[in-house]
Order: C-alpha cells, then sequence, then structure tokens
C-alpha cells in the first residue's frame, strides 16, 4: 500500500501486548491456536530480514518445552483430579503438613488437558513476545521510549534487547561449534550452547547500554542533585505502580484496586517526574519515526482483538471451558473474528524495507 | 459422551444394593427422625437423609456421612450416608454423593479447585468478594467437631465412620471461616450400623414427627429435600411411610426416571457437541490456511 518503511516499534508493542493480553484471558485451545497462527502470520508477512526475525521461531521452540514442562509437572506433582483414569503412577504418601501437595497417584485426562491448556497459554503469550521482537528493531524501540524511562536507562536497554541479543548469540554459538565439527542439533548441543549464548547475550546487551550510557542516554542535563532524586523516585513509584496495574488488568482475578487506579497512580508519578526533572532539559530527535495511518491501524488491531475477548468473557464462559467434567471447548464468533481484524496487519502495516546487509540496520537505528 | 454411561453403571449398582435393604426400611423412618431433629425444618418440608448405609456392611465397605451446607447459596444444609468401598477419597464421595441424589456431578476448576456442589454457585469459581473468597470450604468431623480440612480432597482417603463437610462460605480461607450448620455428631449415622462407637440407642429416637431435642450443636441449621428425582436408596419417603411394598414400588419408579434422564441429558449433549466440533473444525482449517500461506512466504523469501 504505501513505500516500504519500517513501522514505529510502539505500535508493533501495542499490537502485541494486547493480543498476548488476549491469551491471558482464555483457557480455550482453540483460540490460544488462533492467536499463535495470528502472530505467525503477521510475523511472516511483515518482518524484516534482521537477525532477531528469527527470534519467533525460537519463542515457538520456547512454548513447545513449556507445554511439555507443565504436562510433566502435572503428571508428577499435580493436583489429583477426579476423572478418567489413563494411568496411575506410584504415590508417596506425605506427611500431614503437606496435605495439600500429592507425588505420584492417578493420572487422569481432565488434569492432562487441564495442564496442555494452562501450557498452551504460556506459549501463546511467548509467541505475541517473539512476534514483538522479531517485528522491530530493539534498537529503534530505545528510541522511541518515553523520556522518563531514561532515568532507568540501562535496565530499559537491557530488558529491550537481551531478547533479539540471544538470538544473534545462539547463532553465532552455532556457527563455532559447526566450524569446529561439532554438531550443533541434539539435546547436548543444546546444554552446551546455552550457558554461552546468555552469558553472550547478556554482556552484548550491558555493552549496549554502557555505551550508550557514554553518549547520554539518560543524562538529565544540568540539574540539581535534589531535583534528580526526587524525580527518580517518582519514577521509580510510577514504574511499580504500572507493574502492579497491568498485572491486575491481566489477571481477572485481581481486586479492583489493583486495575485502573494502581495504572492512573503510576501514570501520574511518570508524569510528575517528566515535570520535576524534565524542565531543565531539552532532547532533540535525530530523524524520529513517524506515527501515521497504518501506526494507527496496527495499534488499534490489537486493541479490537482485547475488546472482542473482553466483551466474550462478559458474556459467558466460552473462553475458560471446562475440564472437569471435560467438554468441548466452544468457539465463540466474536473472539474468532476480534482475532482476524488483530491479523489485518498483515496486509494494512507498510513492507520492511529490503535491506543490503543487516549491518547498515544497526548502524541506521 | 463416556460420563453418563458411567452414571447409569453407577445407578444399576445402587438398584442392586437397595434391593438388598429393602428389609430395613423402618430405618428410613429412624434417620428421619434424626434428619429433622438435625434442624429446624424449613416451610414444612420434609427433610431427606439416606437409609443405605443402615445395617451390616459387607468386608472393604465403609460407612461415610457427608454433610453439604449451602445455605448461604439458598440451598439449605443436608446429611447423607454412603456406604463406599474402602479407600475412597472425598471427592469420589461427593461425586458418589450426586450420583445417589440424583443432583449431578460436581464442577471442578481446571487447577481441581472444586467451584459447585449440586450445580450452586450456577458459574464462578473460588471468586472474590467483599468478605474475602467466595467457595466450598471443606471440613472433617471424625472427632466429634468441625475441623477446617487443610486437605486435598483427591488424595484423602476416608475410613470408617468419618463425617465429611462442605459449606458454602465467604471468608479469608482459612480456619476461621464457618462450619457447616449441621453438627458431626455420631448420630448423623442411622441407628443400627453396627461397630460404630458410641452410637445412639433406637429407642431414645424421636418419631418422623420430629419434636425432641435437637442432638446436633447447629440447630440454626435448614434441612431441605434434594430437588431432583433421586434413587429410591437415597430418599426417604416424605409421608413417612414405612411400608416395605411402597417403598419398594416407588424405587422402580423413581430409577426409571432417573435413568431416563440421564439418556435425555446425554443425546441432548450429543447435539450441542456437533455443532462445537464445527466450529473447532473451521478454525483449525483457517489456521492451516494461514501455516500453509507463512510456509509459501518463507519458502519464497529465501
Amino acid at each position: 500500500m504505501s513505500a516500504p518503511r519500517l513501522l514505529h516499534p510502539g505500535a508493533w508493542w501495542l499490537w502485541a501486548v494486547a493480543l498476548s493480553a488476549c491469551a491471558l484471558r482464555t483457557t480455550n485451545p482453540v483460540l490460544l491456536c488462533l492467536i499463535i497462527a495470528v502472530a505467525g502470520w503477521v510475523v511472516v508477512s511483515r518482518r524484516a530480514d534482521v537477525p532477531w526475525s528469527r527470534s519467533f521461531a525460537s519463542c515457538l521452540r520456547l512454548g513447545m518445552i513449556v507445554i511439555i514442562v507443565r504436562v510433566v509437572f502435572q503428571i508428577l506433582f499435580g493436583v489429583r483430579v477426579s476423572g478418567m483414569t489413563l494411568f496411575t503412577i506410584p504415590e508417596v504418601t506425605l506427611p500431614d503438613w503437606a496435605a495439600g501437595v500429592s507425588l505420584g497417584g492417578p493420572v487422569t485426562l481432565e488434569s492432562l488437558m487441564a495442564a496442555l491448556y494452562q501450557g498452551l497459554r504460556l506459549a501463546a503469550v511467548l509467541a505475541c513476545f517473539g512476534a514483538a521482537t522479531s517485528l522491530c528493531s530493539p534498537y529503534r524501540m530505545l528510541r522511541a521510549l518515553p523520556t522518563v524511562l531514561y532515568e532507568a536507562g540501562v535496565a530499559v536497554t537491557i530488558a529491550f534487547t537481551f531478547a533479539p541479543q540471544a538470538i544473534v548469540a545462539s547463532r553465532q554459538v552455532r556457527e563455532a561449534r559447526r566450524l569446529r565439527g561439532r554438531s550443533d542439533r541434539g539435546v547436548r548441543a543444546w546444554t552446551a550452547s546455552a550457558l554461552p549464548v546468555l552469558e553472550g547475550a547478556l554482556d552484548r546487551a550491558v555493552a549496549l547500554a554502557a555505551s550508550m550510557d557514554s553518549r547520554g542516554y539518560g543524562r538529565r542535563g544540568s540539574s540539581s542533585v535534589a531535583v534528580r532524586r526526587r524525580s527518580i523516585g517518582l519514577v521509580l513509584l510510577g514504574l511499580v505502580a504500572i507493574a502492579v496495574g497491568s498485572y491486575g488488568l491481566l489477571d481477572p482475578g485481581a481486586p479492583a484496586l489493583f486495575r485502573v487506579p494502581a495504572l492512573a497512580l503510576g501514570a501520574a508519578a511518570l508524569l510528575g517526574a517528566l515535570i520535576a526533572g524534565g524542565r531543565s532539559t531539552t532532547r532533540t530527535r535525530y530523524r524520529p519515526d513517524p506515527w501515521a495511518a497504518p501506526e494507527w491501524i496496527v495499534s488499534f488491531a490489537g486493541v479490537v482483538a482485547f475488546g472482542s475477548f473482553v466483551s466474550v468473557s462478559r458474556m459467558g464462559d466460552a473462553l475458560n471451558p471446562s475440564t472437569n467434567p471435560l467438554e468441548v471447548p466452544a468457539v465463540p464468533v466474536l473472539a474468532v473474528v476480534g482475532l482476524l481484524v488483530a491479523a489485518l496487519p498483515a496486509w494494512c502495516a507498510p513492507r520492511p524495507p529490503a535491506l543490503v546487509a543487516p549491518s547498515t540496520m544497526a548502524v541506521a537505528a | 459422551m463416556t460420563l453418563p454411561l458411567s452414571q447409569t453403571a453407577m445407578k444399576q449398582t445402587a438398584m442392586k444394593r437397595s434391593s438388598l435393604r429393602r428389609a430395613r426400611r423402618a430405618l428410613g423412618a429412624a434417620l428421619l427422625g434424626i434428619a429433622a431433629l438435625a434442624g429446624v425444618v424449613v416451610g414444612g418440608a420434609s427433610p431427606a437423609g439416606a437409609s443405605s448405609c443402615s445395617g451390616p456392611i459387607a468386608g472393604g465397605e465403609i460407612r461415610v456421612v457427608l454433610v453439604v451446607d449451602a445455605s448461604d447459596l439458598g440451598g439449605g444444609a443436608s446429611a447423607t450416608c454412603l456406604v463406599v468401598a474402602a479407600g475412597t477419597t472425598g471427592s469420589q464421595l461427593l461425586a458418589r454423593r450426586g450420583s445417589e441424589l440424583g443432583t449431578g456431578a460436581p464442577r471442578y476448576g481446571s487447577s481441581g479447585l472444586l467451584c459447585a456442589i449440586d450445580g450452586r454457585p450456577a458459574s464462578g469459581c473460588g471468586d472474590r468478594s467483599a468478605g474475602g473468597f467466595e467457595y466450598w470450604a471443606y471440613f472433617n468431623g471424625s472427632s466429634g467437631s468441625w475441623v477446617y480440612g487443610n486437605f486435598n480432597p483427591f488424595t484423602r482417603r476416608l475410613s470408617d465412620g468419618d463425617i465429611e463437610g462442605w459449606r458454602y462460605v465467604s471468608g479469608a480461607g482459612n480456619g476461621q471461616d464457618p462450619p457447616p450448620r449441621i453438627g458431626p455428631a455420631r448420630s448423623l449415622f442411622p441407628a443400627l450400623a453396627p461397630s460404630l462407637p458410641s452410637l445412639p440407642d433406637l429407642s431414645s429416637l424421636a418419631p418422623p414427627s420430629g419434636a425432641g431435642d435437637s442432638p446436633s450443636s447447629g440447630a440454626r441449621s435448614a434441612v431441605v429435600p434434594s430437588t431432583s428425582p433421586s434413587t429410591g436408596e437415597a430418599r426417604v419417603d416424605p409421608s413417612g411411610d414405612t411400608s416395605v411394598d411402597g417403598v419398594s414400588s416407588s424405587t422402580t419408579v423413581d430409577d426409571s426416571v432417573a435413568v431416563g434422564a440421564v439418556a435425555l441429558a446425554s443425546s441432548s449433549t450429543t447435539h450441542s457437541t456437533t455443532g462445537r466440533w464445527i466450529g473447532i473444525a473451521a478454525v483449525f482449517v483457517l489456521i492451516a490456511v494461514m501455516a500453509g500461506g507463512a510456509w509459501v512466504q518463507t519458502r519464497r523469501s529465501r
């Protein structure tokens, strides 16, 4: 539709966060599979040819591991749920003080399905995170962050660039293994490369944060110590309140106080920090990313999907199918339509520009 | 689909057992008296109890009383005595009670938390309320007073003479939450059940009219009958009639009604699941199209 350009990273993150909020609201396996499919479709359609665009596949693999671990834990330590017994593993009788815990015993189809649904939900959230990381450059995301977060400069840099750096590092470690004539597949290769990959990714993220710090990222200019302390305190308060508020918003069982009031408090604190500290500093941006119609469409698509999930959950239990007694999950049409709207960015977002080499991308950002 | 079938099987075994105990019908009246004594009868409704655990039991079986107090949900409180296989767990006992009384299986959340007994509450599971949480609290009364249970009903194995209690409460979710309103008295067991400690004398029991002192501590409790058709075994004739013939005929009628209801329920579920399967198939076709398209795109870009 429009000329090839990179979409504003904030739009992709908004879209992905809305999609993962949908996933957190449901245990319906059909909808969770559809969420993963939608995220994958958009990633394949609109990702640039850069190293971190492969993080979606890694996140899918991680999701598979999560599901397997969840099911195995259910078999070994899970709550013994009544129902159709598939097989029985040896049971350990625990003392009275541990009466709420069970170890071994009959494994029922109902308990396995419940574990599978929960694992699938986490896998869907991971897929949404992977979609956001593959679709936008972490460096551009750092640039687009609001000025308030500069106070937490190093932490924010590491948080946003760790996952993409891990993808780059894992590629390099695997290449190095291959050059040394060792296999890069199988469990042994995985365990042998896990530590170098994590260490390398953290090293790269810290190095990036250090270099950004030395270039003035997160500097407050010529503000006094008292002003700086006040604004740092407000930023901390605001971040904690926003973390609590977003948790409350995602968990339908959380008390009402932890939802909108906490978010409002966080926003007010961040605004206060901006006013307290930002008066003395002026900041300019070199070639700022535009926020135009495609950005609005992409973020709106995510919000529409989330809205459809909220309204479906108000109408009934379709989002959380019962596993005891086991029932065939219903497919709420409204939620499916909402997720199809969330797939619109695959057509509405501009194509990423074809790059000559990935390294120029990093330099340009 | 498997659930209704197993329920039918349970009903059949229940029928066999009840035919064995028809001769001990008089105990039904005795239990009726106990149930009436357990509390104030609401609106002239006749109390429901169970007669299934009177008399001698076979080896490998145990007698357990299950008290369910749904007063806060408008359901009243009831005590049911059941004969079950040794090693039965608390959750199996609940399921057995549901099938004997015909009130359906309890509903559980995906985490294994008990959400509803007898379909109460109709929706929600351990939700937050002004007073903390609204949930079914688990109690054990084998010691003579209610002890808030921190046990897992799926693994807690019962023994002969145990008294189990569930009450729908709104509370903090700890031992301070109120226990069921029917006290865990030995008199909840039918009088003739042998070899249980400190059983009351049959002659001391009041007639079914309900006059007399309450043997239980929960004087404010309300005893109401089960609302849906139940098997003859778990039901006491409201008129208090103890004639053997009358009971046997009502048993067969009740059984046929219950089985018919189960058959109906199973056919209606099949109907609704077909629609759901079509919806699931449609969504998975959509997912397959997306996955195929993604694969083609990836191949082309290489």
